[in-house]
């Protein structure tokens, strides 16, 4: 069996960028991702699109970027 | 990002005033919650900043890479305190008060005409799956029980509407 015929099925990846793999399917397309860049930069242009259409931007609290200091410097 | 790998504030700073509403904007959807949505931006500005090297340019933009952490934390947040029927009533309720939302949640930030135009290329079956699983924090195979339809059916959707995305918008500039 030569590497190709093991990539996942093209619907799992697609899930997969969405986060919405079931446990059964997720450890076996992470694994291969790990080790096939051809899947994993199908992944990556399939994150990048929802990068653009991701939900509306809101101001985050105003106490957080102090709460993140404290925590990088803690 | 040079400079966050040296450790300077300033840097970190910079990117959490460039980035952070959009990804506490995308942590809130999910989470439905103000306080869940700060935990999560947090914890990703923190890894960022420990783990600088995690974010490789050649596999896209930062803002990509941000938000896949993000949505990530927060999917894994919600699963761990929602149980998947109450998160599954939930959505099946919004969906049949107001069925036109499950269409609509995708194109809110899509500002830009190009982008507005992808999305509503999409059939209304598309974006209705893409919205479930992403917003919703569902597997594919949750959605698939929101929705009323196939396993299958959800899993194809996902894919084709995706597909369509991204042959529209092809390759987003670097903005990191």
């Amino acid at each position: 069996m030569t590497a190709d015929l093991r990539h996942p099925p093209p619907e799992l990846l697609a899930a997969c960028a969405l986060d919405a793999l079931p446990p059964s399917d997720g450890a076996d397309v992470r694994t291969h991702m790990n080790s096939c860049a051809e899947c994993r930069t199908e992944i990556d242009h399939f994150r990048a699109v929802l990068a653009l259409i991701s939900a509306e931007d809101a101001p985050p609290p105003p106490g957080l970027w102090s709460r993140i200091q404290a925590a990088i410097n803690a | 990002m040079v400079e966050v790998c040296g450790r300077v504030e300033p840097a970190l700073a910079e990117i959490y005033r460039r980035h952070g509403p959009a990804l506490f904007g995308l942590a809130r959807r999910v989470l439905c919650s103000e306080e869940g949505a700060a935990e999560v931006v947090q914890d990703v500005m923190v890894r960022l900043w420990s783990s600088p090297e995690r974010f490789e340019p050649d596999r896209g933009t930062l803002r990509a890479y941000l938000q896949t952490q993000t949505h990530g934390l927060a999917v894994d947040l919600l699963r761990s305190e929602t149980s998947r029927a109450e998160r599954q009533r939930r959505w099946a309720r919004a969906i049949a008060e107001t069925p036109e939302a499950v269409e609509e949640l995708v194109v809110q930030r899509a500002v830009e005409d190009r982008v507005c135009a992808a999305v509503t290329a999409l059939t209304e079956d598309e974006r209705a799956a893409i919205t479930v699983a992403y917003y919703g924090g569902f597997t594919y195979a949750e959605a698939a029980v929101v929705l009323g339809q196939p396993e299958g059916t959800i899993k194809s959707r996902i894919r084709t509407g995706l597909r369509k995305l991204r042959a529209t918008l092809a390759e987003p500039g670097d903005d990191a």
